[in-house]
């Protein structure tokens, strides 16, 4: 199927998004859905989501994209604080705890970090981690990854929207979902 | 709810003057009455098949025999018990079991699902055939090939009315159970005696909206001057074509040939 | 020589009330007349009496006065609901039906049938079968079959009621055609907005009596008059009662080519720039999520719709015929489920619920009343939905709602038996003893005369007051934006608008795309350049005046 148009519009807890639809290879296009910068979109969707998660003690997002969905998300829940998984070792980080990710896509080798001190702090909690999106699923295996080597116990996963075979998963939460055109 | 009417389509059977397809359901309704030989209606029913395949009315068939289901099963049923007091009037077969229980004595043998099939089958075919004719026809072509036997005009408008009516009755009847179900009235989750008590209460508005129809009707065929009294024309005509005469005679053949069989593997039910 | 009725007085029943008294009219030839007055003022029973169903079919009553239409002169009836009227099932059966009733030989109806299948341009149709055409089209056809038995004088019983812009616009046409051919026409309807710009003369009855006989520029000036009566007029014509207070040398007009050239001469045309105010996202709770519908025969009703219906707010859902606007509603109500997709009322799915469950929040009410009527009386059929829902109200509530809308008089009264437009009211006002915060209202006019129109003005002002979101599909264009806050506009299934009334009405693009016009009003304050949209004509006339009075200094 070829896209005859050049936005594909989603109903985001009530809001309308045009999402352009970005060619990405000779025969595969899909809708990019940025959620930085999009105020009333992070707190629609945030107080939708919210109705749908369990329980929780901690919520964990991989940097950039998913830091105001967790940061409100956490908000709403009364949690005093979240965690952002970094994709770089940083200076401050002490004993930093680390796992490798090697992506398909991008055919590089991505790490995923956190602090002593934060991985010392999920040990033994149930974790929810958030995105944005999911698509590929790597990234969050990713993550998975990473809260289990800390020791926490990944009690669900909460996206905004899943990208195409995402949304046919059970084990992950979501609003709404769509295609990837490929022609 | 889903019924069967008249399909808008240009097939064969569309094509054909009424009069013939009125002559092959009456001919099919006597053939079917009276043969009861497996052998003769299996033949039959291919020649039907043939038809339906040929003209393109498949899917209108298929939905009339999942309609027909429960009925053509009950049929089967009814007949498969009462066989079970009998033993097959001819020999040979697998009998599965013979004997007596409470007083009675049972024999179930093959001849028990033979005439269930054969009645189920005859009924079917009967019921296929009138539909047949209905699917094809217009009621502007019932009314014109009832005219032309003779009939009397009252009657075949009549009869044609009722064909113009009944789809009406139903999509109003759709329409009240939608309305009163968004005003709160639940129709869905509920047991049989809320759901006949409900009926009752579609029956009221639906009463009065045929009434409506009915006056509605009877105003418009004042203002367009219908007088059974006075001698109408016809602006169209209906002529029998050389479709006419190939289907009468695919319908002879037929005939003779379900007449052949009965002759030649009849087993009485 | 012209058709006369004399002295006409008609009662029912003997000992009854006349319905129609000592009625006398001349009907002009090739002329196109319109009978107007409230419902219940005799308009059916002098139609009856001219088609001759008074006395042939209903012997019962009372006929005095005298008829002089000439020998054997044939008066055909189009009436409201075509859908009863034509017999056959393709369109050539149907029109050929009423001149084999006649007896005319098969030459001659082929000829007539060629000549109302042209005059008409309905060519292009002989080939259907009835049951498939719109409504617009089964009503030329209906047209068409009655003209074929060549009628002395044809009526038509509120021809475009029931009709979307497209349906009004064909039978505009050929009421065009008609008028052109010399046929004389007796349009029955109080609704003059349609027809304004095809009617030489006026009837008015009120009350069984004449009270205005004449031609329409003449009626169109009398404003007492059609307030009286409870005509709808073009709102042109409103605007040209507001101007000509304003400037009382302002040429009178009633359609929009009118409007322009008397207008112009007043106003300077001016670019309409004036920015829409910016749209605040209200609290959607009622969403659409891709919603696809599929029918069983593979017509696609509805293609990846998303809709977020704001809490508090009159959206208005329009739209041609057939794009998909009841199918929608029965989507947001349970009543269709969709192919793919979701409907969420407060973020959650409702596709699981039955309808009736979904009633308690979300309301749907039909267009034809006579589908949701079926108690005893009034007050019980008003009380309807709260005792379905099992909710509380006093017998001081219904008396009071009652009392407000002109219904106290028939609180026992058998519904069946009210006025359409009281019927539509009636179905309407028993969403007020429900607790459902959205009510979706399908065609609410239909039947309504002006008063009425303007109680349903009053309860959707109601609704909204009370915090709850009022979905509304109607044809009525200028209504819908007078008391609409937004829309949602489909096309052939799919979406091509949503968003606030203000931003709308600066879309000239969508409304050529769907062949619907902008209400007067907002079509010529942009012309003017007047500082904001107005959207009803009270307003247009406060910034008439302000504009007059700027230039006068």
């Amino acid at each position: 199927m070829k896209p005859d148009r050049k936005t594909y519009e989603i109903n985001i807890a009530g809001l309308l998004r045009e999402l352009p639809i970005v060619q990405v290879t000779d025969n595969m296009a899909i809708a990019s859905f940025v959620l930085l910068g999009d105020c009333q979109l992070v707190l629609k969707a945030a107080a939708e989501l919210k109705q749908r998660l369990p329980e929780v003690d901690y919520l964990i997002t991989a940097e950039a994209k998913g830091i105001p969905l967790v940061q409100e998300l956490a908000r709403l829940f009364g949690m005093d604080r979240y965690f952002v998984a970094r994709k770089s070792i940083k200076p401050y980080m002490v004993n930093p705890f680390v796992t490798e990710v090697y992506s398909i896509t991008t055919q590089k080798k991505q790490i995923l970090c956190l602090d002593e001190a934060e991985a010392k702090l999920i040990k033994g909690k149930r974790i929810l981690i958030v995105d944005d999106v999911i698509s590929t699923g790597e990234s969050l295996k990713a993550m998975e990854a990473l809260v289990k080597k800390a020791g926490g116990i990944v009690a669900g996963k909460a996206a905004i929207l899943a990208e195409g075979d995402a949304a046919k998963r059970e084990d992950i939460i979501f609003l709404e979902s769509f295609p990837v055109f490929k022609f | 709810m889903d019924y069967l009417q008249y399909v808008d389509k240009d097939s064969f059977l569309h094509r054909l003057d009424p009069r013939t397809k009125f002559f092959f359901f009456l001919a099919m309704a006597v053939l079917t009455s009276v043969i009861k030989s497996g052998v003769a209606l299996v033949f039959l029913f291919a020649f039907f098949l043939a038809i339906w395949i040929g003209c393109g009315i498949m899917p209108e068939m298929g939905k009339l025999f999942r309609q027909l289901k429960v009925l053509l099963i009950f049929i089967f049923l009814l007949w498969f018990v009462l066989g079970l007091f009998e033993q097959p009037p001819v020999e040979g077969g697998p009998i599965f079991y013979e004997g007596t229980v409470l007083n009675m004595k049972l024999c179930f043998d093959w001849y028990d699902f033979y005439k269930g099939l054969v009645y189920a089958l005859r009924i079917y075919l009967m019921i296929a055939s009138f539909f047949m004719v209905l699917i094809t026809t217009n009621f502007s072509e019932i009314i014109l090939g009832l005219c032309k036997w003779h009939m009397p005009y009252a009657v075949s408008f009549a009869v044609g009315l009722v064909f113009q009516i009944i789809p009406i009755i139903i999509t109003e009847l759709k329409a009240i159970m939608e309305a009163q179900s968004s005003r709160g009235l639940e129709i869905e989750e509920c047991g049989v005696a809320t759901k006949i008590k409900n009926y009752i209460i579609f029956s009221i508005p639906l009463l009065f909206r045929v009434i409506g129809k009915g006056h509605a009707i009877s105003l418009a065929m004042h203002f367009y001057k219908l007088n059974f009294g006075v001698k109408r024309t016809s602006y169209k005509t209906i002529k029998a074509s050389a479709y006419d005469a190939w289907f009468l005679l695919a319908t002879a053949f037929a005939i003779a040939g379900t007449i052949v069989l009965r002759i030649f593997f009849y087993i009485p039910v | 020589m012209n058709y006369r009725i004399q002295h006409i007085t008609y009662q029912y029943a003997p000992e009854q009330k006349e319905v129609l008294r000592d009625v006398s009219l001349e009907i002009q030839k090739s002329a196109v007349t319109a009978v107007v007055g409230p419902s219940g003022c005799g308009k059916t029973t002098l139609v009856d009496i001219l088609s001759g169903v008074i006395p042939k079919l209903e012997s019962n009553g009372v006929l005095q006065g005298e008829l002089e239409l000439g020998e054997d002169a044939l008066v055909s009836v189009v009436s409201q609901s075509p859908e009863n009227q034509l017999f056959g099932y393709g369109v050539e059966d149907a029109i050929a039906f009423g001149m084999e009733n006649m007896g005319l030989p098969a030459e001659e109806i082929s000829e007539r049938m060629e000549y109302v299948l042209d005059l008409l341009n309905l060519q292009y149709l002989r080939k259907r079968s009835v049951a498939a055409l719109s409504g617009g089209q089964r009503q030329a056809v209906c047209i068409a079959s009655v003209l074929a038995m060549r009628p002395d004088i044809l009526i038509m019983d509120e021809p475009v009621s029931s009709l979307d812009p497209n349906g009004k616009k064909m039978v505009q046409n050929v009421l065009n055609q008609l008028r052109a051919d010399g046929t004389t026409v007796l349009i029955v309807d109080n609704n003059l907005e349609w027809s304004a710009d095809i009617v030489d003369r006026v009837v008015g009855l009120y009350d069984g009596c004449v009270l205005f006989d004449g031609a329409k520029e003449e009626f169109f000036r009398d404003f007492d008059l059609q307030e009286k009566l409870g005509v709808t007029i073009p709102q042109e014509a409103e605007i040209y009662r507001a101007i000509a207070k304003l400037n009382s040398g302002v040429e009178m007009f009633y359609s929009m080519q009118g409007a322009i050239d008397a207008l112009d001469r007043i106003f300077t045309q001016k670019t309409f720039s004036v920015e829409a105010p910016k749209e605040v996202v209200g609290e959607a709770f009622l969403t659409t999520h891709q919603l696809n519908k599929v029918f069983a025969d593979g017509f696609q009703a509805l293609k990846e719709i998303n809709t977020a219906f704001p809490k508090g707010k009159v959206i208005a859902i329009m739209g041609q015929n057939g794009s998909g606007k009841t199918t929608l509603v029965k989507h947001l109500n349970g009543l269709y489920k969709p192919t793919s997709g979701d409907v969420r009322y407060n973020g959650q799915s409702i596709l699981k619920k039955t309808v009736a469950q979904i009633s308690r929040n979300i309301i749907l009410v039909f267009q034809h009343p006579e589908h949701m009527l079926f108690e005893q009386t009034v007050t019980q059929e008003i009380t309807f939905c709260a005792r379905m829902q099992k909710l509380e109200f006093t017998e001081e509530q219904v008396a009071e709602v009652l009392e407000k809308y002109g219904l106290k008089d028939d609180a026992e009264t058998f519904p069946i038996n009210l006025s359409m437009g009281k019927k539509h009211l009636l179905t309407i006002l028993s969403v007020l003893f429900s607790n459902a915060d959205v009510v979706i209202l399908d065609e609410p006019t239909l039947g309504m005369d002006l008063h009425i129109k303007a109680q349903l003005e009053e309860i959707i002002a109601y609704l909204k007051q009370q915090g709850k979101t009022v979905l509304m599909i109607s044809h009525e264009i200028p209504l819908v934006f007078k008391v609409a806050d937004g829309a949602v506009i489909l096309s052939g299934g799919k979406k091509v608008y949503e968003g606030s009334k203000e931003a709308l009405s600066r879309r000239e693009d969508i409304f050529d795309a769907i062949n619907i016009s902008l209400p007067p009003v907002v079509q010529l304050s942009k012309r003017y350049g007047f500082s904001k949209i107005c959207y009803n004509v009270a307003d247009f006339a406060q910034e008439a005046a302000r504009l007059l009075a700027l230039r006068e200094e």
